[in-house]
Parts: structure tokens; sequence; C-alpha cells
């Protein structure tokens, strides 16, 4: 009885000792409304994938009617059975990656409600498109400026990880794990379902977590952890022991001004960690031990794109940034962003410094603020975060690496994995249409606005571009921007009028083509009769004058652009003439041969599709074809002789 | 004083042991044929290459300037211009040019019947195509799988090498993953050009006593003809991306650079092709000391019987 007195005693005295040293307050001032509060108890069983919580979920009405509806996303749905939106969309995969075996269950995964009440009332509702979004009948109206707290508690199945959250062996990614409210915008609530190709939306907020896991697991989170110097052996730790069950261990999380909320949890056994501080922000970087080669270059990526998107937007507000590498066995996980915490992914060797995983680092780092600082709506605009994200990402990779793959003789730009898909499809749909509509995500969401955002620069230059970047992300942070805020933006700083632009490259399908259609040597002659004065006639002998050159140019495209033409001539002399591009072709005559001419000789035009035949000479530049012809048969040919081929 | 039990002519010998014979020069028509092959591979299949991107980008009586600087750089974003760009490109055939991918086809054609040829004559006998259709069977027969387990066994090797995971090994298993498959295709051949040679040396022998004799011929000097397989293939490579590290920082910015790079790659190719040369040749006097002890002991155990 003495023991187990003294036992008790050490135990009360252990938890007044283990006192919370780290300060939960990120911001004295809200940088946002906080209109949507989530306070989340989540117990883990990583075992059978499963997670079971309970959250006091406090909104605000900032909008301009009352509204008694409530509706919940939950997203975990999309996973439930081949019949949800998300299934017959994507077929059962995403991003290159499948779905696991369709005929186990723990391929599948769920949310499910368990109990929904608000002000001692249990609530009712019904879902919506599929069973991806909940509505909720509230027990009253909630008027503008009102708020309402509602109490949930629910089950989250976890399904095989491909389309970014969910299991795989030894791993979890928990993405979309709970019931999250929609958007209220004036009087009209935004809740889409989960589609195949479109993420999500949602109002900014303050988060506590609890998440509740078994020892051995670590966990990589949004937010911060809240820690507490541990009295045993005096060492500042982030994992609580869990006081009813010694075999667990709790996390207590806090993040401020975000919109989503996301963890993921794999054994400390095999993920190693790296911690630094860079401008202020404490970086947390989880890694595979074989890829550990590759660290010093997610570092050096993660240093770059701090330190580019404070020189060009702001400087990254939240104390807090977690990088994941997730293991080989869920790729389905890697590529994403999440508020203060982003997905990366890298192999463990690439010899030839192809720099796809600063590639990926860049990007995701770059959703840090064009979707989880600028909260677009990413099912109607998807190209507001993809695209915006994409151009950060490929003048970050220019201006830091030199491109994508830069060696002495071939280089792979920053932008060529935007061309490349631009070109494919130049004329697909209109960037703003919705994410789930269109016939060509990829190139709409992420390409085509990539170059679109190339060709403004090019129009406006690159100083009034990096004005039109940082006035717009500054004055559009912790908003919900669509593509009119862009606009109305762009034409403030520069000055210029863009209906035409936003008409040919935002809403439209056009392209800009224009191709040097014939070169040709004109010969005039003169002489033959004169008749000067009626009474006065005379024969001149018919003579060649010297040649004149003569080149037509044709508009392909629908999008109208005037453009310069630079053409030199056999006298050496260089000119350059600027077209309207108004009609469908134009001559223009030189009095002397052509010998060389070119379209756009000052890259105005990044969006010009075609650049083989927007430059003309009489005769092929050869020496370079027969290198390149030269180095690739050679190639073969040693590839045969290694072989040994006899 | 020799006897019959020290002479090297009456015992069975290894395959590194013709090497220096192998390697003495010869000029006969079937060797320049068999080198000349490896060139006309290298220059005909530039020349046709160069020729098919020269027109794809010819137009309007002239041609498209992009191609300008490739001598010193080349963008992607211009291979992606050229590629879609050009109406005519549609596939890998319409990239190439069906005359590249027939001439090179045709080549290798020639450089393998040459090897053949040059097999045949240093064995004095007529270069016919069974033994060398029916050889390549036998290869398969009876090497096929074997190799197959024994590159999946070696395999093991460049994993370990990855799981220690420093730098170095690392590479080691990088450049293990290129030498492995590329050396085991090399061995592969060995095999091929032992069954086609057997069938030269003794076309009277049962198919069953040939497939036996091959296989023994093989595996039981494995460790010496993967030795072979890994060193020359490791020589080749060595010299090929050498020459290919040469040309690639030398570039093509003027017409004196490109023959150089020309020079330099046919040079290789041509060196490449003597090691080749010597490879079939030793085979052949392998197969050769192996016949002639073979049909000595028997001849032995005759008189003495």
């Amino acid at each position: 009885m003495k023991r187990l007195l003294t036992y008790l005693l050490l135990a009360l005295l252990s938890l007044t000792l283990r006192a919370q040293v780290s300060n939960p307050v990120w911001f004295k001032t809200p940088l946002t409304p906080r209109l949507a509060n989530y306070d989340i108890d989540a117990y883990v069983n990583p075992a059978e994938y499963v997670l079971t919580g309970s959250m006091k979920l406090t909104w605000k009405n900032a909008g301009t009617m009352s509204t008694s509806q409530f509706p919940l996303h939950l997203y975990l749905n999309a996973f439930k059975g081949p019949n949800s939106i998300f299934m017959k969309e994507g077929s059962g995969s995403l991003r290159g990656d499948q779905m696991g075996d369709a005929k186990l269950e723990s391929s599948w995964g769920y949310c499910r409600l368990l109990s929904v009440t608000s002000e001692g009332n249990k609530l009712s509702g019904a879902y919506g498109e599929d069973e991806t979004v909940y509505w909720i009948n509230l027990a009253r109206a909630i008027p503008p400026g009102g708020s309402v707290t509602v109490d949930i508690k629910w089950e989250s199945k976890f399904p095989r990880v491909f389309a970014r959250t969910g299991w795989a062996e030894g791993f979890l990614m928990a993405a979309q794990w709970f019931p999250k409210v929609g958007v209220y915008q004036g009087s009209k609530w935004i809740c889409d379902a989960h589609h195949a190709d479109t993420e999500f939306f949602s109002d900014f907020g303050t988060y506590d977590v609890r998440v509740n896991i078994p020892r051995g697991f670590w966990l990589a989170h949004s937010g911060e952890a809240i820690s507490y110097l541990d009295p045993v052996d005096g060492l500042k730790k982030d994992a609580w022991p869990d006081p009813a069950d010694s075999k667990r261990m709790i996390y207590k999380l806090h993040a401020e001004d975000i919109h989503d909320f996301a963890f993921t949890l794999k054994s400390n056994l095999d993920w190693k960690r790296r911690d630094f501080t860079y401008r202020g922000v404490k970086v947390s970087l989880f890694y595979e031990p074989r890829n550990h080669l590759m660290i010093d270059r997610h570092v050096a990526a993660i240093e770059a794109s701090l330190r580019l998107s404070e020189e060009w937007y702001f400087k990254y507000p939240y104390p807090v940034l977690t990088v994941v590498d997730p293991p080989e066995n869920a790729s389905g996980a890697d590529g994403m962003e999440y508020p203060t915490m982003i997905m990366a992914g890298t192999s463990s060797f690439d010899p030839f410094g192809y720099r796809i995983p600063e590639i990926l680092t860049v990007h995701e780092f770059g959703h840090q603020y064009f979707y989880g600082i600028l909260a677009s709506n990413e099912v109607d605009e998807p190209w507001l975060d993809e695209g915006f994200t994409s151009f950060f990402e490929s003048k970050a990779i220019q201006r830091q690496y030199s491109g994508i793959f830069n060696t002495r003789r071939f280089q792979l730009p920053g932008n060529f994995q935007s061309l490349a898909s631009y070109l494919n499809t130049p004329n697909s749909d209109p960037l703003t249409r919705k994410g789930y509509e269109n016939a060509t995500y990829g190139n709409t969401a992420y390409s085509k606005p990539d170059m679109v955002l190339q060709q403004l620069e090019a129009l406006l230059g690159s100083e009034t571009m990096g004005k039109v970047m940082g006035g717009y992300t500054r004055d559009m942070a912790f908003k919900h921007p669509t593509h009119l805020d862009f606009k109305k933006i762009v034409e403030r700083i520069s000055g210029r009028q863009l209906d035409s632009f936003w008409s040919n490259f935002i809403t439209g399908t056009g392209t800009l083509d224009y191709q040097i259609e014939r070169v040709s040597v004109l010969t005039s002659r003169e002489g033959g009769w004169q008749i000067n004065e009626p009474d006065k006639v005379s024969f001149e002998s018919i003579k060649t004058l010297l040649p004149e050159g003569r080149i037509k140019l044709i508009r392909v495209g629908d999008i109208v652009y005037p453009i310069t033409l630079w053409v030199k001539l056999s006298t050496g002399e260089e000119r350059k003439v600027r077209w309207d591009g108004k009609d469908r072709w134009v001559h223009y005559d030189f009095p002397a041969p052509i010998i060389q001419a070119q379209l756009d000789p000052d890259n105005e035009y990044p969006m010009l599709i075609d650049r083989m035949h927007a430059s003309w000479s009489p005769k092929a530049p050869a020496t370079g074809i027969a290198y390149w012809a030269h180095l690739v048969t050679t190639f073969l040919t040693y590839c045969l002789q290694g072989i040994g081929l006899i | 004083m020799e006897t019959f039990q020290t002479s090297n002519e009456y015992s069975p010998q290894g395959p590194w042991a013709f090497i220096k014979k192998s390697l003495k020069p010869n000029c006969s028509r079937e060797d320049g044929e068999f080198i000349l092959s490896w060139v006309a591979l290298a220059i005909a299949g530039a020349w046709s290459l160069k020729s098919r991107w020269l027109d794809l980008m010819s137009y309007s009586n002239g041609s498209s300037m992009l191609a300008q600087d490739w001598g010193t750089r080349l963008s992607g974003n211009d291979l992606l211009y050229f590629i879609k760009g050009s109406p005519r490109i549609t596939d890998f055939e319409s990239f190439t040019g069906p005359v590249f991918i027939i001439l090179t086809l045709g080549i290798i054609f020639l450089i393998l019947r040459n090897g053949w040829r040059l097999q045949a004559h240093t064995l004095g006998q007529p270069a016919n195509f069974s033994p060398w259709l029916k050889g390549l069977g036998d290869a398969l027969i009876i090497g096929l799988l074997p190799t197959l387990l024994l590159g999946w066994l070696l395999g093991f090797l460049g994993d370990g090498l990855v799981w220690v995971g420093t730098l170095s090994t690392m590479w080691a298993a990088f450049l293990w993953g290129i030498l492995l498959p590329v050396a085991l295709t090399s061995f592969g051949m060995f095999q091929w050009s032992i069954c086609r040679v057997q069938r030269l040396i003794e076309p009277t022998t049962s198919y069953f006593q040939h497939l036996r004799f091959c296989l023994n011929t093989v595996w039981k000097n494995l460790g010496s003809w993967l030795s072979l397989a890994m060193i020359s293939t490791a020589l080749r490579l060595v010299l090929s991306y050498g020459a290919l590290w040469v040309t690639w920082r030398l570039g093509a910015g003027t017409s004196v650079a490109l023959g150089s790079v020309i020079l330099i790659q046919v040079g290789v190719t041509l060196l490449n092709a003597l090691i080749l040369r010597s490879l079939l040749l030793n085979i052949v006097h392998f197969l050769s000391n192996q016949y002639f002890v073979l049909k000595t002991v028997e001849d032995l155990k005759r008189r003495v019987l």
C-alpha cells in the first residue's frame, strides 16, 4: 500500500513537473477572421488503419445571409466503394498511382459520422452530391456574424494509399481525415464533392489537435508540437505520455491561420529526421534512411524556396515547416501539400544531377503560398494554385539551378515540363474552367498557366511582373482569390488594360502561332517603250535590276498580337519590321535577297507554339545537327560493341 | 626436357591462354571486312540520321534556323519545337527515318555475318548459314536460363552495395548496374560463338553430345569466360564512354571541332572492333586446342587399348 502511494505521488509529481515549454501562440493579431476552428482529439490505430476522433468545430458566419445548413466534407468516403464520384471519374488511379487490390477491404476507406450535436441538440442531415459531402441541419439559423459550435464524433478508415491519403506497410498518411466544414460565401455554401482531379477549398482557422498514437512511431505533422521538459532525463520532448495507456503517447499540436491539417506516422526505427532553422523557420525533414545521400539537396531546395519566396512575395509567415519524403511503397502520398507541411519525394541516388527531387520540393513549397496562404478554390479554379505554383517552380529552378538538367551541351530549362505539356495540347480548355470539367487537367491546371504567366511577364517586363506577383500575393494573402482579383491587381500595378490578354490566354482557347511561309528572290527589270510626252517615244533596252528579297508571313493561330520580324540581307544589312498580325498573311519586300529571317527574335512570346517555322535560312545549319547525329549513332554503336556483338 | 605432360600443346587450356595469339594482327580480307563494318555502322548511321534531320528542318526552299546553336548547346525546348513543329514526325521511325533503321539493321547483320566469316576463315572452312543459325538456337537452349540465373545472383551484389548507402557504394552499384547486364550479354555472345564454332569443328557429333560439350566448355570454365567477358566489356566501355566524354567536351562549334569529334569516334569504334575481333579468334583458338587435345587423348587411348 505504501509502495502504491509512493508510486502515485511520483506519478503526480512527474505530471506536474512535465511542464509545457513551448508557447502555442503564433500570431498575437490573427492574420485571418478564423472562421473555422477545430479542437480535435484523434486516436490512431495504425494496425487497423483506423482513426477515431472527436472534435469541437466552431464556425463563424462571414456571409451575408443566415444559414441553418452546415455542410461537411467527408473526403475519405471517396474511397468507400466504386460508386463515389472520385472513383468513377478516376477509375481507381491518380497521378500514375493505382489503388490497391479492389478485392481487399483494406484497399478501401471511409469516414463515418458517429454523432453530431450542437448546443445540446442531436443533429441530423443527409448526403449531398455523393457521400463525400454531408449536409447537417442546424437547430437554429446562424445569422451573419454569428457563430456555432458543433461537436462531432467520427471514425475514419484509411484506404491503401494511392490518392494522397492512406496507408502503406509501416506508414500512414492522414490527409483529409476529419470532417471539414465547407466555405460560406455571400449566401451560398461551397462544398463540392471530392473529384478525381481537383483538390480542396476551406476556410482559415485555428487547429488544436491531439493525436494519440502507439509508442515507437514518429509523427510528422502540420502545425507545431507543444513540447515539455521530461523530468526524468531533462530533455525537451514532443510526445506526451498517454496517462491511460503506457504503450501510447500523445502529440499536442497547434496551428493558427491555416485551413487544413495533416499528419503522417512511421516507425522511428526506419525513419530519419533532420531539424534545422532557416530564416527563422524551424524545418523538420523526415526521410527514408536509404535516401540520406539526397537530403542535402532537399535542404538546399527548401532553403532556396524560403529565400526566393521571401524575395518575390513576402516572408513565409509560419514558424514551422515539415517536409516528408514518403517511403517508396507510399508514392501515392508524395508530391502533395498541406499547410506548413509538404510531401516531397526522392530516389536514393542520382548520378546525373536531374533535379526531380528539387522540383518536387520547390513545387510543394510553392503551394504554401498558392493554396496555403492564397486559399483559392482548387475545384473551380485549379490553375490559381497549381499554375501559379508551377510558375514559381519554373522560375525558382531556373534561378537556383539554371534549369532542370544542366550540362555543357544539353540543358532542360526550368519551364521544360510546362512547355512540353502545353505544346501537346495548346488549344485545350480555358484556364477558368472547373477542374473536373477539364479534358486535359494536367495542362490546363499546371502547364498552360505557367506558360501564360511567362507570357504575361514577357509582355509586362520582369520588373513589373515582379511587382505584380508581389502585389497579388500580399493583397490576397489569407483570402480566397479568384482570377478576377488577379486581373484587377495586374491592371492596377501595370497600368495596362488586359481584357484582350485575358480573353486570348485565360478565358480563351486560341494559340499564338506565326510562321514564315515563303522567302523568295524577286527579279525586276526595267526598260521598254518610254512615252514621256505624246510626241516623244523612245525604246530603252530591257535591263535586269539588282535582285530583291520578299518574305511572306502567315498567322496560323487565332490570337492576334503584333510580332517582330528580323531579317539579314545579302548585303549584310539587318532590318526589323513589326507586323500587327491582324490579317492572315502579309509580305514584306527588301532591297536585297534575304539570307536569314526570324520571327520574335527578342523572345517576346514564350507561348509562340511553332519556332521551327518562325526562322529561315537558305541552307540548314548542319554542323550542330551532324554533331548530334554522330553522338546518337556512336552511342548506339558503343552500346552494341559493349554487349560484344560478334 | 619437354614431355607429353609438360607440353602446353597437349594440355587443355583456359580461354585466357589464347589472348596473345588472338591479338596478333592479320591483314586478311575477313579481318578487314569485320572491322570496317563496325566503322560503317558509326559513319553511315550518323550520315543517314543527319540527312533525315536536315530534311525535317527544311521548308520553303530553305530551312529553319532552329539548329544554329546545336553544335555548342542544345536546349530541350528546341527539341520540343523540332518534334512538335515537324508534322512529318509521328513516331520513332519517322523521327530517325526509314533509311537509318534499314541501314543500321543491315550493317548489324553484316557485322554478325563478317564475324562468322572471320571465324570460319581462321578454321579454313566455308561460313555456312546453317551452323551459324543453329549455334544461336544451341546457345539459347544451354545458356539462356543459367545466364539469367547468374545475372540474378550477381545482381544481389549491386543491391547489397545500394543498401550500404555511402556515396562510393552507390556509385559502385550504379556502375555495376551498367557493367553487369552488358557483360552478361557479352557472355551470352560467347556462348553463341562457342556453339557455332564447335558445330564447324565437329559437325559429325550427335546433337546431344554437341550440347553437352558446349555446356561443359562454358560452365567448366565459368570463371575464365565470365572474367574475360567482364574485363573486355569494361575495357570497351571505358574506351567508348571516354570518347563520348571527350567529344561532349569538344562540342562542334566549328567544322574543325566536328571533324575531330568524328575522328575520335571512328578511332574508338575501330579499337573496339579490334578487341571484338580478338575475342572471336580467341574462341576459335580455344576450341581448336580443345579439339586437338581430345583427339590426341582419344588416339592415345586407342593405341594403348
